[in-house]
């Protein structure tokens, strides 16, 4: 074993460690993976190298710009500043869109974004991943259907080219808005977006398929499926039955209430408030919730206030 | 060639980088991040199966950004962000919605397309070994880390780094032995 080479790479490569570095590569960790060049064998290094200049270039060239040369962005691709209004789409590979400020956003392929501000991009098709530490509420993605406010860390968007789409989020909580209705997706959970109509009632992703499939026939039109949601749903779920609480019509609010109650602990006596919309309890049955971490939580502009 | 976009960390540097984000400069925390997230990662690969390894690299340093005020001694943090992802891989598998250990045949490895079964083989005998060896080898050998990276990011001396990198290699040397003449 030459020891010179598995302690710094220095001295002529040791066949056995190259191959057991070759052979484990495509588990390290993926944020490294997305970054050109960095510390590989002289050989790969070059090939990745290259890679990333082509890729570069692909984005560059994948630019539009929207006219006069207009203000940078916060966002770089490579070394490559984005400008305000520029237009990024991409063909069958991902580019990375880097901010010390804001995060990061990688591109999935076949996907098209305009970035308006350092602070608001526009994904108009395909997909986003976004790990953000800008302060929360700071940095938006619009869609055609919804907008998608980074309440914590680290989320996945995709829409189609109709404004149909779905978010799920990672880590930390964002919240997806328009047409006045307003959805608070924690991690583990997700929430679909439709033209026209905008964000949908989140749910978490390890829900049993009986209720997601029944939620999602109510959210389409299916108003006899709303019994078969609540029947279905797990204490986890009552994130769920709360969006709807917030929702719903006055006349379909008790019988969610009464679910709701069965699943976390609040007082049977806020039946009533629910049933009106009554703000300070839809707070309380939120609370009930005992979801994790909701200081952003007591900063946000309740709709429903 | 090298294009280097990953920065290897300099002990001053991170100092006030850590100051910063304990103040709750997120651009500060996420620099750490940018040069944490491999050790952090190899930690917990060590630990838990791939798939879920890259995911808690995310609930490590949500925890460490909601503790970062904790920390008294910025010279600590490589050290407290490790017991983090140790804790945190403990906790993985406390947790019953997750799988419950890690098997080489039904690992779901979504994130290793090509090559996948050949990597969680050679992974295997890797996470065998004694705990200062797994982590460090895997640093090493699975994220790419020269010893003196591994050993400014873990706050080991260079000559444990390297004791454990040889002797790992060592061990590792024997098990495949093993293996071959069973």
């Amino acid at each position: 074993m030459r020891e010179d080479y598995l302690w710094d790479r220095s001295g002529p490569p040791d066949p056995e460690i190259e191959r057991i570095e070759g052979e484990l590569g495509s588990l390290r960790y993926r944020f490294d993976r997305s970054l050109p060049g960095v510390r590989q064998r002289p050989v790969r290094g070059r090939l990745l190298a290259a890679a990333a200049a082509v890729l570069l270039a692909a984005a560059a060239l994948l630019f539009r710009g929207a006219g006069a040369p207009a203000a940078p962005t916060a966002w770089r691709v490579g070394n490559t500043t984005v400008l305000q209004g520029q237009v990024l789409r991409t063909a069958d590979s991902r580019i990375t869109l880097d901010s010390e400020a804001v995060g990061r956003v990688e591109l999935g392929p076949g996907s098209e974004l305009r970035a308006a501000t350092s602070r608001q991009l526009e994904l108009r098709r395909g997909r986003l991943d976004a790990f953000i530490w800008a302060p929360p509420r700071e940095f938006v993605v619009e869609t055609a259907s919804a907008r998608a406010v980074d309440l914590g860390c680290q989320y996945t968007l995709d829409v189609d080219g109709a404004g149909n789409g779905l978010l799920r989020v990672e880590t930390g909580w964002v919240a997806f808005q328009s047409h006045g209705h307003e959805s608070f997706i924690p991690a583990g959970a997700e929430c679909p977006t439709r033209q026209r109509q905008g964000p949908g009632i989140p749910f978490y992703e390890d829900a049993p398929e009986a209720f997601t499939s029944a939620l999602a026939a109510y959210e389409t039109g299916d108003g006899e499926a709303l019994p078969r949601v609540l029947a279905a749903a797990r204490p986890r779920d009552a994130l769920t039955l709360w969006h709807l609480l917030a929702r719903l019509p006055a006349a379909a609010r008790g019988e969610v209430f009464d679910r709701f109650a069965q699943l976390v602990s609040v007082p049977r006596d806020l039946r009533a408030g629910a049933v009106r919309g009554d703000a300070k309890t839809l707070d309380l049955c939120w609370n009930a919730l005992g979801l994790e971490d909701t200081g952003w939580w007591r900063g946000w502009e309740r709709p429903w206030r | 060639m090298h294009v280097m976009l990953a920065t290897i960390p300099e002990p001053a540097a991170d100092e006030r980088l850590i100051q910063r984000a304990a103040g709750g400069d997120r651009a500060a925390f996420g620099e750490l991040y940018l040069r944490y997230a491999r050790m952090v990662h190899a930690i917990l690969l060590a630990r838990v199966p791939p798939a879920d390894a890259e995911d808690l690299v995310q609930d490590v340093f949500m925890a460490a950004m909601k503790r970062l005020g904790e920390l008294r001694a910025a010279a600590a943090f490589p050290a407290w962000l490790g017991a983090i992802a140790r804790r945190r891989a403990v906790d993985h598998f406390r947790d019953g919605r997750r799988r419950a250990e890690f098997s080489l045949s039904t690992a779901d490895d979504r994130r290793v397309p090509g090559g996948a079964d050949q990597a969680l083989i050679t992974l295997d005998p890797l996470r065998r070994l004694p705990e200062a060896y797994r982590e460090t080898l895997i640093m090493r050998l699975v994220e790419g880390m020269t010893g003196p990276e591994i050993a400014r990011q873990t706050g080991l001396t260079p000559d444990s780094v390297r004791v454990n990198l040889c002797r790992g290699m060592k061990i590792l040397h024997e098990l495949w032995k093993g293996n071959a003449n069973a």
